[in-house]
């Protein structure tokens, strides 16, 4: 049967090809976007969950604003004072609190963004994975850099070597480049703190302030007692979070909406296509039924061949969303307003069988009626001779 | 015009197939069209709402701007307070025409709808041009002044003794009604500042100050010495364009994505019109033989097999737009619920443009579409067509 149903297929290339194609290319969409869902989140998650920050102390201003401008590649217009950092080293909650200093060196002609950060050693408890894989892991003087892996490969340095930046119009020298560590790290430019606010003008200005805490269960008091800090504000992660996750989320839903939409639509080609198969082969059906093909058979057999076709277009789709995964990724890279350096894109198996399942309902609800339509052939209009 | 009659041959032969191709580039349509709409009136209505604050700069205690703008609008309790001296002090900064100071708070009755005070001075009507009291602005601490939608749902009239609603064992007398304003406003109350500060036990302090500037081109300027004196180290101090740009910013960014989804799902109705007529052509193989071998040129089967897939192209649009107008109450709802930062207003808006725009697309789809079909069919030879085994 399932041999019969293939051959009715194949006998219609371009017609069945075309129905095909519609339902690969809905499903890849959907496929997708779920897939980047979970990988968003999931990302997301990681990233924050190892650094094992609790707070933050940023700028008065939004601190969403703020991620976006450091990711763009724009000034952020607020730092805090460096007293800050004194106050919150005095509280007694606080077990690290690392300074950093971040700056955006826009490289346009190569189309990307540098990100210099100051930092002091505070950070090295607040980065578990910070190792060098060449040269030391600190810095050996004011004058030195240590890069994250990718940017080590782009400029290709390595430790020892001279390196000169155009817009601080100062020589440094490379004091190590860090292991792979799979977070943002990886495509930055260490400097010490006091370097990082010269070259930037930022004397005694900080971006912000991460912060750990001695116990987790103190973040209410703790941030109550930072937020009068003048000047400054507290965000917490898992606030932080929620708002990457409810802005993403919202322009999620509208996509994901869409999404079901091409599928429906999709669906009634797949149903135009079969009932148009079953009507051009009414006589061949009868035929069938008049040589002992039962009703059930004849059903079974149509529904066969649109659940062949669905599910044969879902996987061309799921392959397609696959194929297609890291450039997607990169376009939404682009529009996430907060992208971990990880994968975005997961294409678990429970997509994917997410995505196979859809594509047998799809099937389902477009094959049945001409499936029924099928079995309602009579075998006398064969013997007729009709 | 004999072929135009041709062309509607279809639909009486296969009226099924051809009722489920158009239904197919009409939710297609009707998708993207929604999208359009929905995508304005999102925008519209935020920069309606943030307009109707009457105020450049929001100054706000410490926290998200964008939750600020948001509670300042749609009415909230605070989770932090200003201090009134910072009023003073941003009052000194040169270019400021009006700072109308603000405690808001929201209480809850019994049933669970939220009631929203406002406790304001009479700074707020040179903000408010748009305004209308019937009655005075309360002038003692016993009066209240209430919005339009409380004094129709409550019969409050002015000079109504009424006990406040969520503050049990309270009184005041109405001593003004606002005329309609179509916002968040017409469900609030206002009393007078000290006597909010002092019912809600938050002696001193304010929730946000409304600015308004003497000139707007200034607010670079105006706010740089708000953020730089000693009270701009307490306080965030928001430009609503600002705010405005920022949330256009995201939605735009958005906004390329979804438009690329919306049209492969065009695409995706495009094949599946494609098809319908392809397998239209194969069934009318002898009929389209005999109209040629009746001296109909190639040019004319092209051209009537490109009219009928135009027909349905338009059909579906037609029938998309209509349903996507007549389901607007569903989708806003549907779009209330998944968004972030909701305007009051509108959020659905129809202008000529997103249906205008829609049917372009589905012609375009469907030109294309109907390539394919209307070639074979021209191509096919009078006599092979006429001897052919189908129909």
């Amino acid at each position: 049967m399932l041999l019969l149903a293939l051959r009715n297929l194949v006998r219609r290339p371009l017609r069945n090809g075309l129905t095909l194609g519609g339902l690969a290319a809905a499903v890849a969409i959907l496929v997708s976007l779920l897939a980047f869902e979970r990988g968003y989140e999931r990302a997301l998650a990681t990233e924050l969950n190892r650094m094992g920050l609790q707070l933050m102390l940023v700028p008065l201003g939004c601190p969403y604003d703020a991620a976006v401008r450091v990711l763009k590649g724009r000034p952020i217009e607020n730092s805090l004072p460096e007293g800050a950092l004194a106050e919150v080293r005095r509280d007694p909650a606080v077990a690290v609190a690392a300074p950093l200093l971040l700056a955006a060196v826009p490289r346009d002609r190569e189309r990307r963004v540098e990100m210099w950060v100051g930092l002091d050693r505070a950070a090295l408890q607040l980065k578990p994975w910070w190792h060098a894989a060449e040269g030391r892991d600190w810095f050996s003087g004011d004058d030195s850099v240590i890069f994250g892996c990718d940017a080590a490969e782009i400029e290709m340095r390595s430790p020892g070597d001279l390196f000169f930046s155009p817009e601080s119009r100062q020589q440094f020298r490379v004091a190590g480049v860090l292991e792979r560590s799979g977070t943002s790290d990886d495509s930055l430019f260490f400097v010490p703190l006091r370097t990082a606010q010269r070259m930037f003008g930022a004397t005694g200005r900080l971006t912000a302030v991460a912060i750990r805490l001695r116990d987790p269960s103190l973040l209410r008091e703790a941030s109550e007692r930072l937020q009068r800090i003048p000047g400054a504000q507290v965000v917490t992660i898992s606030e932080m979070m929620g708002v990457f996750l409810n802005l993403v989320g919202a322009a999620r839903v509208l996509m994901q909406a869409l999404a079901v939409i091409a599928v429906a639509v999709s669906v009634l080609s797949l149903f135009n296509t079969l009932l148009a198969a079953v009507v051009e082969r009414a006589s061949e059906l009868s035929v069938l039924r008049a040589i002992g093909a039962s009703r059930i058979q004849t059903l079974g057999l149509v529904c066969l061949e649109g659940l062949l076709l669905s599910v044969v277009g879902s996987a061309v789709g799921i392959l397609l969303a696959a194929a297609a995964g890291g450039s997607i990724e990169e376009v939404a890279r682009q529009f996430v307003p907060f992208a971990p350096p990880e994968s975005l894109i997961a294409l678990t198996g429970s997509v994917i069988w997410r995505g196979l399942a859809l594509g047998l309902v799809a099937g389902l609800a477009g094959g049945l009626y001409p499936a029924w339509k099928a079995s309602r052939s009579s075998p006398a209009a064969a013997l007729k001779g009709a | 015009m004999t072929w135009l009659r041709l062309t509607l041959n279809d639909w009486r032969l296969r009226p099924l197939r051809m009722a489920v191709t158009t239904a197919g580039v009409a939710i297609a349509v009707a998708a993207c069209c929604s999208l359009f709409a929905l995508n304005r009136g999102y925008q519209e209505g935020i920069r309606l709402e943030l307009n109707r604050l009457g105020a450049h700069v929001l100054l706000t205690p410490k926290g998200c701007p964008y939750d600020a703008a948001s509670m300042a609008l749609h009415g909230a309790t605070w989770p932090c307070y200003l201090k009134q001296e910072y009023l003073a002090e941003a009052r000194s900064v040169p270019g400021l025409a009006v700072a109308a100071p603000v405690f808001m708070t929201a209480v809850y009755e019994s049933n669970a709808t939220a009631i929203v005070y406002l406790g304001v001075d009479t700074n707020i009507l040179a903000l408010k041009t748009g305004w209308h009291i019937t009655g005075s602005f309360p002038s003692t601490d016993d009066e209240l002044l209430v919005g339009a939608d409380v004094s129709k749902r409550r019969g409050w009239r002015v000079g109504t003794r009424v006990s406040l609603p969520g503050l049990s064992g309270q009184s005041a007398t109405v001593t003004g009604v606002l005329a309609p304003t179509h916002s968040t406003e017409d469900s609030f109350l206002y009393l007078r500042l000290a006597d909010a500060q002092q019912r809600f036990h938050h002696p001193g302090e304010l929730t946000h100050v409304l600015v308004r500037l003497s000139d707007p081109n200034q607010m670079d300027r105006v706010v740089a010495e708000l953020r730089g004196c000693d009270a701009g180290l307490a306080m965030n101090v928001v430009p609503l364009a600002h705010v405005f740009r920022t949330i256009q910013g995201v939605v735009n960014s958005t906004q390329l994505l979804l438009g690329s989804i919306a049209v492969v799902a065009l695409l995706i109705a495009g094949t599946g019109v494609s098809n319908s007529i392809l397998m239209s052509v194969t069934e009318r193989t002898k009929e389209i033989g005999v109209m040629r071998a009746l001296g109909a040129s190639r040019a004319d089967i092209f051209r009537i097999i490109w009219v009928e897939t135009l027909q349905v192209c338009i059909a579906g649009a037609v029938v998309g737009i209509v349903g996507a107008v007549l389901s607007t109450p569903a989708i806003e709802t549907w779009a209330r619920s998944k968004l972030p930062f909701v305007p009051a207003d509108a959020l659905v808006r129809w202008h000529w443009q997103a249906p205008a725009l829609s049917v372009a697309l589905a012609l375009i789809a469907g030109s294309v579409a109907a390539f394919l079909p209307a070639w074979r069919a021209a191509r096919l030879a009078p006599v092979l067509a006429i001897r052919s085994r189908e129909n």
